[in-house]
């Protein structure tokens, strides 16, 4: 059953408009957001026998509905956000958001009109998650399990995988009506090279929105090889000014803390924010640097964050935002256009990055000195000061191309905007999902799969 | 005066049908499986006072029917409560199982009974609620005690003490701008409060127990941030109603001045220093350094050092290094509310009692959840959460702390040559296998001569600073630790939350007194 025509939708609806009639203008509009999923999650010990052996097997089905009721009072809009109950009556959880959206005071902006473009075509889910999420769920358990059977060399610990399928539609007061379904998959898998004991573990994750693009065995094999590569550690020496190479996961962290300054919202709010025009680096860009070029695409097949449409509804927009390090454009949603006096965009998407000239071993045989983070301990972000750190939980030594040995422990800490001034990318694309949840927002990410940094980055250690 | 939290009306229909729907599970089955309902319902109101104002109401409600069979944890979670639905999927769910687990081969487990539960004994807290005649039928409510009820609590009012709390602010940094003029202070940014009371009810009904309880967390933040992107913040938070919801004139004034003081900061040279963590970041170092260790589903898989540890009997600090976890923390240090990592009872029923889970640099048995208590054979310590009915359970930590000491603060920074205090915690991460430790501060504030200076200093690019070290050596460098003034010894803990590595986030409280450490790496 299509949710713009299930039966709890269609009664909402119907209590909304009496209700935006029988309070008037101060009821100035409302958006409904419905949210279907389907999930199935197994936790797994590693097995000796079997490879991996669920212990908690688990499906869930979720049903959920948001209400954003705006109201006009005086000079000021406010919105009031409530999770409806449908077991209870609409009419009082609509008066109880309106209510609410009264008490908040803002300057007003129009709600997003529909558009007369079509929404574009977008793969947002797999089919085989679609026609059959249990089964496909099963078959990849029983694909990484037998993986794990025949691992060598380690000793698998743990596993986790997490299939859901989500559909979701959304319906203004303005007439903006559309839906779209996404599916992903999350796996991770724990694992140490034998012998035991040990005390140096792998524990990677895969976050895709396809079984394909999962790849869950291709991505087994690389934790393995991960562990297998691992050696005796050292701590790094204190530097003031490290060079360090860094993985799409890395790029992709500093890129999207780069990207909420482009936001206009960042403006609005006063703090650091980005305008067009600017230069994304703040020293002097070295000659021999590399410039960086970044756009959002929305329309990249089952990526993280492709979408046929933007939160407000309007059909999704391609972009250049950063071209050679300097800002192009600002995202500009209706409030922010209003705000700000800007015109309405409807820019977003994955980040693609441009391509470096060399590959990842070429960028390390060309440094004296460098430090390719294998792993961080817990990467922070800051996406107002720009500046990022983490302790070094694996990292690799190399002299002029020449492994010296790994790395373990000490900080590494760095200023994006720094890092910006001196940089390589290499010539090898890479791709990456993270599925939005508790901690973080959906990011997908298509660019060059390593970074040389050779600006603005700190090491403490020996 | 304080009054206790009520079970709901709303909920009791669903709580009378649990029973029901506890028999479709298992009726027939109790030789062989082991099965329990879980129902949880969460209410959030929320009012932020910033450049940009917002409301937020929120009510998410579910429920979870799990079956043990065959040392297996089936789960199915549904949100769709009409009595009909969860009828129909009980019974199917038990027919999965029924063809999924196969023929039994492992015994099932036998839940505790209320006689089991007096005889292992339980805090105060849990004990004076207990009815008389207890029996597997009786509804049994933990309430906690809270002076002003969460049912009196409405946006409106929330909206109030967001904005006056903000406008206050907002002078004290007009203030202080007019008092420094020769300063050239930039203002901030802007100023943001946000107030917030959540209610979470749980009901637990297996065989032996139907009990439930009524948690309000109360949660009122205040930050503000500089054009430059640093940020200065204050914090009340705790397990209570909106008495908790008050910043001092002090804590006023103190969050101002950090918030310009922070656009003056120093870069730290990085390096190994005496460090001073106040309660805070101590909670994170108890909360990383052996609390994820000892969860005893990383035991469990094989991803803890902890286990061989004990095993081998190896110290891994010194006589000041004890941790302890502790659910039923309903009071604490000069608070008399409890942290928002509270609860009279796990998500699996098993009741909350404290556990030391380092004793003077000697590691205990591990927190467990019900599928490693099993596993090891190992007592339940009441640990098992999820991040909601949506998720799958593991074993977690309630509020971890270090025990307190003997010190007055003063005479721990009178013990410094040159240091820093760490007070504002900003993450941390732990590798349980690996044994090593980041605790973040969003800055130092440097102590010269045995005596604060006033000067701050962010990390190395300018970010906040990261402190690191083996858990080990850092353990073994506690040099004295500062006393707590509540007669039941639990030291200030935090308002705070937990992702297991990087996901799944539960409330987790996390504190103790301040501790003087040796010297830590700081980057």
């Amino acid at each position: 059953m299509s949710l713009r025509t299930h039966p709890v939708v269609n009664a909402i609806r119907e209590s909304l408009v009496a209700s935006h009639t029988q309070a008037g203008d101060t009821f100035y509009g409302w958006k409904l957001s419905v949210a279907k999923k389907q999930l199935a999650q197994t936790l797994m010990l590693g097995d000796s026998i079997v490879g991996l052996k669920p212990y908690q097997q688990r499906s869930v089905e979720d049903l959920s509905y948001t209400l954003f009721v705006y109201a006009r009072h005086g000079e000021h809009q406010g919105v009031g956000n409530i999770t409806l109950d449908p077991l209870q009556p609409f009419t009082p959880q609509i008066d109880q958001a309106f209510s609410n959206a009264q008490l908040a005071s803002n300057p007003p902006w129009d709600l997003a009109q529909p558009s007369d473009a079509a929404y574009a075509e977008v793969q947002t889910a797999d089919p085989l998650l679609v026609a059959d999420l249990a089964g496909a769920h099963r078959g990849m358990q029983q694909d990484v399990a037998a993986k794990a059977a025949t691992a060598e060399g380690v000793n698998i610990n743990s596993a986790e995988l997490f299939t859901t399928l989500t559909e979701t539609y959304m319906e203004t007061a303005t007439g903006i009506s559309a839906s779209k379904q996404v599916s992903d998959i999350y796996f991770e898998i724990a694992l140490e090279k034998l012998p035991l004991p040990n005390t140096e573990e792998v524990l990677q994750y895969k976050k895709a929105l396809s079984i394909a693009d999962a790849n869950l065995g291709g991505f087994i094999d690389d934790a393995i090889a991960e562990a297998l590569d691992i050696g005796k550690s050292n701590l790094p020496d204190t530097q003031d000014n490290a060079t360090i190479l860094v993985d799409k996961h890395c790029i992709a962290a500093l890129l999207e803390a780069l990207e909420s300054q482009l936001n206009a919202q960042a403006e609005y709010q006063k703090g650091p924010h980005l305008l067009q025009g600017d230069l994304i680096n703040t020293l002097e860009r070295h000659p021999d640097s590399d410039a960086l070029t970044v756009t959002l695409d929305p329309f990249l097949p089952v990526m993280a964050c492709s979408t046929p449409f933007t939160g407000e509804g309007i059909p999704a927009e391609k972009g250049i935002m950063i071209e050679r390090n300097v800002v192009k454009h600002q995202a500009v949603d209706s409030r922010m256009a209003a705000y700000l006096d800007r015109n309405v965009n409807a820019v977003c998407g994955n980040l693609v990055v441009s391509l470096g000239s060399a590959s990842k071993n070429e960028l390390i045989a060309q440094e004296d000195d460098c430090i390719e983070i294998v792993a961080f301990s817990s990467l922070l972000v800051n996406d107002s000061t720009l500046t990022w750190s983490s302790e070094i939980k694996l990292a690799k030594h190399y002299r002029q191309g020449k492994l010296l040995g790994m790395i373990k422990g000490g900080v590494v800490s760095g200023n994006i905007r720094e890092n910006f001034s001196h940089f390589a990318l290499s010539n090898e694309s890479a791709v990456l999902n993270n599925i939005a949840d508790a901690f973080s927002h959906a990011l997908g990410y298509v660019g060059p799969s390593a970074m040389l940094i050779k600006a603005g980055v700190k090491i403490a250690g020996k | 005066m304080t009054t206790r939290t009520t079970f709901p009306q709303n909920l009791q229909p669903l709580r009378e049908l649990m029973p029901t729907l506890l028999a479709h599970l298992e009726s027939g089955h109790e030789q062989d499986w082991y099965a329990f309902v879980w129902l949880e319902q969460t209410n959030r109101l929320g009012f932020t006072a910033a450049r940009s104002e917002n409301t937020d109401l929120s009510s998410d409600r579910g429920m979870v029917f799990r079956i043990m069979a065959n040392g297996v944890h089936y789960e199915r979670s549904t949100n769709q409560l009409d009595a009909a639905h969860l009828q129909t999927l009980a019974k199917a769910f038990r027919a999965d199982v029924e063809q999924q687990a196969g023929v039994i081969t492992t015994p099932a487990y036998r839940p505790t009974t209320w006689a089991d539960e007096c005889a292992a004994g339980m805090g105060a807290e849990t004990l004076v609620q207990l009815p008389e005649d207890l029996t597997t039928a009786t509804e049994v409510t933990f309430g906690v005690r809270c002076t002003q009820l969460p049912e009196a609590t409405s946006m409106k009012g929330l909206s109030t003490l967001a904005r006056d709390l903000r406008t206050s602010l907002q002078q004290r940094a007009s203030e202080y701008i007019a008092a420094h003029a020769d300063a050239g202070l930039q203002p901030f940014a802007d100023i943001m409060v946000m107030a917030r009371q959540q209610v979470t009810v749980n009901v637990f009904v297996d065989r032996e127990k139907n009990i439930a309880q009524v948690l309000p967390t109360t949660l009122f933040y205040a930050m503000a941030a500089t054009a430059t992107g640093h940020t200065s913040r204050e914090v009340m938070g705790g397990m209570g109603g909106l008495e908790i919801a008050a910043l001092s004139e002090q804590q006023q004034q103190d969050l101002i001045e950090l918030g310009f003081k922070l656009n003056q900061a120093q870069k730290l040279v990085p390096g190994r220093y005496p460090v001073i963590t106040g309660p805070d970041v101590t909670g994170v170092i108890a909360h990383e350094a052996f609390g994820h260790t000892q969860e005893g589903d990383t035991w469990m898989k094989g991803r803890s050092i902890a286990k061989d540890l004990r095993e081998q009997q190896i110290r891994v600090g010194n006589d000041q290094a004890s941790i302890v976890n502790q659910a039923d923390v309903f009071a604490m240090g000069d608070d008399t509310h409890g942290t928002n990592g509270s609860y009279f009872f796990d998500h699996e029923g098993a009741l909350a009692r404290p556990q030391v889970i380092l004793d003077r640099g000697h590691l205990s048995a591990p927190m467990t959840d019900l599928a490693s208590a099993l596993h090891f054979n190992a007592p339940r310590t009441g640990n098992g959460k999820r991040e909601s009915w949506r998720r799958p359970l593991m074993t977690r930590q309630t509020n971890t702390y270090f025990t307190p000491g003997d010190q007055s603060v003063d005479s721990l920074i009178g013990m410094v040559d040159y240091g820093f205090l760490a007070m504002q915690a900003h993450g941390g991460m732990e590798d349980p296998k690996g044994g090593s430790l980041t605790a973040g501060t969003s800055y130092l504030e440097e102590i010269k001569d045995g005596k604060l200076t006033g000067r701050l200093f962010l990390g190395p690019a300018g970010g906040h600073v990261e402190l690191s070290d083996p858990v080990f050596d850092l353990l073994d460098k506690i040099v004295a630790k500062s006393s707590t003034n509540n007669p039941d010894g639990i030291p200030e803990n935090k308002y705070g939350g937990c992702g297991k590595y990087h996901k799944e986030v539960v409330s987790a409280g996390c504190g103790g007194p301040f501790i003087l450490w040796e010297n830590v790496n700081c980057g």
